[in-house]
């Protein structure tokens, strides 16, 4: 998939079809998990190079969808998608982007613990979002299960940077609640359809993920179970990522904020990037950045 | 009666001496090194000196059977810090991210910038300071290491680690390049032999943080693994490294972090990622699609156990439930074809 390129005028018109000043339950509507993006139900997503994209690069954004996480799902169909696809085409900190979107839910008690769009470069993404099942759900045990969206990127994706070039891709996984410690074999075969499993920990999840991709959390700080319960999110995830954890105070600007990391990562300095955007958004991605640490030149031998 | 000696009467066997083993012409020596390695071939030798002996017999035997064919090579001049030039013709130059490697005829040579000398240095100490519970532990895991035969500091400053190479042994990079992708039930002795080591560096207290094809010298001879190169980024597990190669980083990222140490998982994802790319697919993205056996593939594609013994032990149990039994299998591939 990811034949075709990201138009603004497409996405303009779009969004007046389908987005603009609906509710969340008139963009969302499907009501259960759809065969197409059951992880256990797909063999592989694929970020293929092609005509049009002939440098492809994989981003996922995985998405929790739980409680009142749908709102980030919302948030991107508003403009969150088109911002960083332009936003991408505009600073190129990566090549052609291919784009794919995860529902992250919650393995001990959700029915659609994740789903998965497939990898797009354009205007077809919208439909996928729009077509997953925001369950809402997420039990009472201080948790989701972000490691399902690392194992998905490590089981069930096949890209051309990878393969070709030996290129990462990112992976974001974005959300309000600690992270449930890996997954149980149970889980992983039901979730994913395997026939086999071990259990895995949350590090082993995040460790085969890293393998392929540059790997963060994007902590919503001031939203749901974080607002009040950070330092309990923060001690789940800070073990994990320490420095690709990142507190994000307006989840109105998680696309610039994903933008800015990719940029940074990719090299760019950290103090550019902040003056690169403007008012309040500026305000945010400076906070979001801090502590995240640049690339720097070369890929090779590094003093520690 | 060669059948009858033993490990140490076989070993004192120098090369020149030769015909004391391997009398007769070519397809006599031919048949007499068979014999010998039904007899002391590892996989069927329980004598802890068995893939010593069978690596020095497949030496005789080479010597026995005459030089190969001469080698057109290019050639690399090393000035060393007391004036002298040294010329080499190496079989094949591999860039690493601390210089490069020198493969020659009986030797390796790994140059080092001037800016990672001291990486050589921590190399030579390293290599100059494995221990081993017992002699037994020694035989049994000397085959498998480097030894130092001479340190040449350069007038660049820079440094260049030479090591004795077999003649029937090739750089795992040299192969890939080559020959291309490793079969599968070859793959299954590179990662025994890999994950070996694995266990010493664990008993050792150490994380080697540099395996790879360019740091790996196979025989697929005698199926034997040695670990050569890298050992300056080797330390003591549960401390931090001084450095580490950007191949190291990039699947543990998050030792680019202060503070963070190593652990034995780190070598152990490292030969994954070595065993991958001997299959031809680094990223593992066919291996659970036919590109290997499913219980290998799996094996290759999941994290590893917390320790190396654990690790083997699945490694194990792996290749016996895809091939049953252990037995050598023989593959027709010599140095020849990768250094001709």
């Amino acid at each position: 998939m990811g034949n075709a390129r990201w138009d603004a005028t497409d996405w303009g018109t779009y969004a007046t079809a389908h987005v603009t000043g609906k509710p969340a339950a008139a963009v969302f509507t499907s009501r259960d998990l759809k065969d197409a993006y059951n992880p256990a139900k797909i063999a592989f997503r694929e970020s293929r190079d092609s005509a049009m994209n002939p440098l492809s690069t994989p981003i996922i954004l995985g998405s929790d969808v739980t409680g009142s996480m749908g709102m980030i799902a919302h948030t991107l169909m508003r403009d969150g998608l088109n911002t960083l696809a332009t936003g991408i085409y505009d600073r190129k900190p990566v090549t052609d982007p291919h784009i794919m979107v995860l529902a992250i839910g919650d393995a001990e008690c959700d029915r659609a613990p994740l789903q998965a769009t497939q990898f797009e470069a354009d205007i077809t993404l919208a439909d996928q979002v729009r077509d997953l099942w925001i369950e809402s759900g997420g039990g009472g045990n201080s948790g989701e299960s972000y490691s399902a969206a690392h194992l998905f990127a490590a089981l069930k994706t096949r890209t051309d940077a990878a393969e070709k070039r030996g290129r990462k891709g990112y992976l974001f996984t974005i959300g309000d609640e600690p992270n449930l410690d890996g997954m149980r074999a149970d889980q992983i075969k039901r979730v994913f359809g395997e026939t086999e499993a071990r259990d895995l920990s949350a590090r082993d999840c995040l460790a085969m993920a890293e393998r392929d991709y540059e790997v963060f959390h994007i902590i919503l700080a001031n939203e749901g179970y974080a607002r009040h319960g950070l330092d309990r999110v923060l001690a789940t995830w800070k073990p994990l990522l320490p420095e690709r954890t990142i507190l994000l105070e307006d989840v109105s600007k998680l696309a610039e904020t994903v933008i800015s990391t990719i940029q940074v990562t990719e090299g760019a300095s950290t103090a550019d990037v902040v003056a690169s955007w403007s008012g309040s958004t500026a305000v945010v991605v400076a906070n979001a950045l801090r502590g995240l640490p640049a690339r720097g030149a070369g890929t090779g031998l590094r003093r520690l | 009666m060669t059948m009858t000696l033993s490990a140490q009467e076989i070993l004192s066997v120098t090369p020149s001496d030769r015909v004391r083993l391997f009398p007769g012409a070519a397809e006599e020596v031919r048949r007499t090194f068979k014999r010998l390695a039904t007899r002391w071939h590892p996989d069927v030798c329980a004598d802890p000196r068995a893939t010593e002996v069978f690596a020095h017999l497949v030496r005789l035997r080479d010597a026995a059977l005459g030089p190969t064919r001469p080698v057109t090579a290019i050639t690399r001049t090393l000035h060393t810090r007391d004036g002298r030039a040294l010329g080499l013709s190496p079989l094949s130059i591999v860039p690493l991210d601390t210089g490069e490697v020198l493969v020659g005829r009986r030797s390796l040579t790994w140059v080092y910038r001037a800016d990672t000398a001291d990486l050589a240095e921590a190399g030579a100490r390293r290599i100059s300071g494995f221990r081993f519970a017992d002699d037994r532990m020694r035989a049994q895991m000397t085959p498998f290491l480097p030894t130092l035969d001479k340190r040449i500091p350069l007038e660049d400053g820079g440094d260049a680690l030479v090591m004795a190479r077999h003649p029937d042994e090739v750089l795992l990079a040299d192969l890939l390049r080559v020959r291309g992708a490793v079969p599968a039930e070859h793959v299954a002795w590179n990662g025994s032999g890999l994950l070996n080591i694995a266990c010493w560096l664990g008993w050792a207290g150490l994380v080697h943080g540099a395996i790879s094809p360019e740091t790996v010298l196979i025989s697929p001879e005698t199926h034997t693994v040695r670990l050569m190169g890298g050992w300056g980024f080797a330390t003591s597990a549960g401390s931090r490294p001084a450095a580490l190669p950007g191949r190291t980083l990039a699947l543990a990222p998050r030792l680019s972090v202060k503070g963070e140490v190593v652990d034995a998982r780190i070598d152990l994802e490292l030969i994954r990622r070595t065993l991958r790319e001997a299959l031809g697919d680094p990223t593992g993205g066919s291996l659970l699609r036919g590109g290997a056996p499913e219980p290998i593939g799996r094996w290759l594609v999941m994290p590893p156990e917390a320790s190396a013994p654990a690790d083997y032990a699945a490694w194990a149990k792996v290749l016996e439930r895809v091939w049953g039994k252990r037995r050598f299998v023989r593959w027709d591939l010599t140095p020849d074809s990768v250094y001709a």
